[in-house]
């Protein structure tokens, strides 16, 4: 019998392992989610803010910083596998 | 890694399977060549839908390594001795043609998935919740990012399904 460390495709807990995963991960970059609405993260750094938008797999992030964004997408790409 | 077999059929008659009939366009050749490139779905039949089906096959061979090398990778999971109480979680190979925009084979792919139907919330798993976007949000987060002149990314993960 395989007992799973990880997630598989088609368990019940797989989304909510994701979000989790995803969530963590957000929140040690500095992002916070909102309240309201969880699968939107913010980030406050001064005069600097960003917005992240979640859904599922996808997401879309602005921001008034070029250079703090691409440093995200850095470090999703080396720690979650993304591809943009 | 050794590789999981299917389990056998006993647990597949727990859930109906449906017979797809495709539509009569769909079966019209030169329909298929002219409006290749909008098909979605899949237009021939070439997919295996069990691991007896494709086990002499060479392409869904390779392609069951490759997933086999990356649950390896992602350390998915350890063999155990399995404890008298527990019933585990079935699996079996779901094979998909990914096919380039004119309909030709990208490549052949096979995943492995648990056949989460035979859960049961409060034994086997608590919360399921996961809070995804609205499309609604997303257009006002677009409209935002315009009203104030600022630049947009979008970024995919791969491989959610093994997180955590």
């Amino acid at each position: 019998m395989c007992k799973l460390k990880k997630t598989l495709y088609g368990l019940k807990q797989t989304p909510r392992a994701w979000y989790g995963k995803i969530s963590q991960y957000l929140q040690f970059c500095g992002y916070q989610a909102s309240d309201s609405y969880p699968s939107l993260f913010v980030k406050k750094q001064g005069s600097l803010h960003f917005v992240v938008l979640l859904y599922v797999d996808d997401m879309i992030i602005t921001g008034n910083d070029a250079t703090e964004v691409e440093k995200l997408q850095d470090e999703l790409a080396s720690d979650l596998i993304s591809r943009s | 890694m050794q590789r999981p077999e299917e389990s056998t059929d006993a647990t597949r008659s727990e859930r109906p399977q449906r017979t797809i009939v495709k539509l009569a366009r769909y079966r019209d050749e030169n329909f298929i060549s002219t409006y290749s490139c909008f098909f979605t779905g899949p237009i021939n039949d070439e997919e295996p839908h069990t691991f007896e089906e494709e086990k002499e096959n060479k392409e869904w061979e390779l392609a069951m390594d490759d997933e086999m090398k990356a649950l390896e990778k992602n350390q998915t999971w350890s063999l155990v001795p399995k404890p008298k109480d527990v019933q585990p979680v079935s699996c079996k190979w779901v094979y998909k043609i990914k096919r380039k925009a004119d309909g030709s084979v990208e490549r052949y792919k096979a995943r492995l998935v648990a056949r989460g139907f035979s859960q049961k919330y409060g034994e086997d798993h608590e919360e399921t919740f996961s809070p995804i976007a609205k499309m609604i949000s997303v257009r006002m987060v677009l409209t935002l990012t315009t009203l104030h002149d600022r630049k947009l990314w979008q970024l995919e993960c791969v491989l959610i399904w093994g997180a955590g």
